[in-house]
């Protein structure tokens, strides 16, 4: 995804911090649709409430390297697949 | 990003914080109010204009909800009376469902509306569970003591099924729809929905005794579980299950509570903010809307734990009986209806004698 690129939130799927484990949960889904729910490990935890409809996945990426002890690539490779796995969930348009 | 099964979250969730950790779930009173008067109902006493006037406003609910999110609840219940009676129920449950809380809707379908259902679609819950006693107006208005309640409780069914809403009926099965039971399973089943009838009456929050009256013989009973595979016998099955179901010991240990009370992974929360162990025994109670974080949590990781270890005091017969497993009494039913924790109710005692006969003569 493109640096210059800003995301919106899927109004439908909200973060739960729930026994220090923050989750991602599609609060929309009846007892029959409900699958799956989501975990976000720190970084992606991060990333998700940054995620704003106006931050650029840039100035994300910049926050992210200022927020933790990471090399850039490392961030860019995290930050690539959880981006990839919150637009196949449709959390994000 | 990990994704989990949500069978395998919910177990977990609930494993990790049973007895005492914190609760993961709420069965939220949002007012006694309903638009029926069952006979049968343990809150209707409750439902009228005097005490409806003393429960939470808008904000009062919102702080409360805040406060649960804040303890880490996961399922909220909105239940009552009937939550659909609030001019603000579609706001409280925006509410709660923007904060991330897989919420569930008890109601009996009287106060359901096209725009409710609309919203609902739009917004789903998890679940919404519809009691339903009766599919002849007779039955039904008899049971509900309002005129014209047939009709509005049908087209609520109806606006729920046709919009494909998340649907589970319920049925209190009791003196008065006993002869229409089958039909209603069979109305349920050709709707493609599941018949689930609960035999297990109690008394009213204010000790009334009226709905007792109203519970099947225990002989009726065995015949319903028979004739619908049903489990009337031992605990409710709507309660926590026994912590201690099937260890050794639990006779000697003498514990009063066989469920697990006020240590599950769950609490209640009356209309007026009170929040207590479970929605027969409501006292000790903690105001929500006074308490400050540590008063919760001493209620929940003490108060109500030390009253769920709680053992017998008297030498009730429930002490040394030895087909105790069988029985659906427990200690907040019995101080419903006998003022006390440990006085057995013999409606209960039939019942699981009966159950051992039915039990022997199986085998």
């Amino acid at each position: 995804m493109r640096e210059t690129m800003v995301l919106r939130k899927n109004k439908n799927m909200v973060t739960r911090v729930i026994d220090d484990e923050t989750i991602l949960l599609p609060i929309y889904k009846t007892s029959d649709e409900i699958n799956s729910i989501y975990t976000l490990n720190r970084v992606a935890s991060r990333v998700w409430k940054l995620i704003n409809g106006k931050r650029t996945l840039g100035e994300i990426k910049k926050q992210i390297l200022k927020d933790f002890d990471t090399i850039p690539e490392e961030v860019s490779k995290e930050m690539a697949k959880f981006l990839k796995d919150l637009k196949e969930i449709k959390a994000v348009v | 990003m990990k994704e989990i099964q949500y069978k395998k979250f919910s177990w977990r969730t609930h494993k990790k914080n049973w007895r005492g950790k914190k609760p993961n779930v709420c069965q939220f009173e949002l007012t006694f109010k309903c638009g029926l008067h069952c006979a049968h109902c343990y809150t209707d006493c409750y439902n009228k204009p005097s005490y409806i006037k003393k429960e939470l406003s808008t904000r009062q609910v919102k702080s409360i909800i805040n406060k649960m999110h804040r303890m880490g609840v996961v399922w909220l219940c909105f239940t009552g009376g009937d939550p659909l009676t609030r001019d603000d129920f579609l706001e409280l449950y925006s509410y709660a469902k923007d904060k991330g809380f897989i919420t569930t809707i008890f109601t009996n379908g009287y106060s359901m509306t096209p725009e409710i259902a609309d919203y609902l679609v739009k917004r789903p819950p998890f679940v919404i569970e519809l009691t339903l006693n009766g599919i002849t107006q007779k039955t039904y208005e008899k049971m509900a003591r309002v005129k014209g309640s047939y009709s509005k409780v049908m087209a609520g069914l109806e606006m729920l099924r046709k919009r494909n809403l998340p649907l589970k009926i319920k049925t209190m099965a009791t003196r008065q729809n006993i002869e229409e039971l089958s039909g209603i399973k069979q109305f349920l089943e050709s709707r493609g929905l599941k018949f689930a009838p609960s035999t297990l009456l109690h008394a009213g929050l204010n000790g009334d005794i009226t709905p007792c009256k109203l519970r099947l013989k225990p002989e009726e009973v065995i015949a319903l579980d028979k004739m619908f595979s049903l489990k009337s016998m031992g605990e409710d099955s709507e309660c926590p299950p026994t912590h201690n179901s099937g260890k050794k010991g639990l006779r000697e240990e003498n514990r009063l509570f066989r469920c697990a009370a006020g240590g599950s992974d769950g609490i209640n929360v009356d209309p007026y903010g009170k929040m207590f162990m479970c929605s027969c025994l409501r006292e000790p109670a903690i105001s929500l809307l006074q308490a400050r974080q540590p008063d919760i949590e001493k209620a929940l990781f003490d108060t109500f734990p030390t009253i769920a270890d709680r053992t017998f005091e008297t030498s009730s017969k429930c002490r040394y009986c030895d087909i105790i497993d069988l029985c659906g009494l427990c200690p907040g039913k019995a101080y419903l209806e006998t003022g006390s924790m440990e006085k057995p109710v013999e409606w209960f005692c039939e019942l699981a004698a009966k159950g051992v006969e039915y039990a022997q003569n199986l085998s």
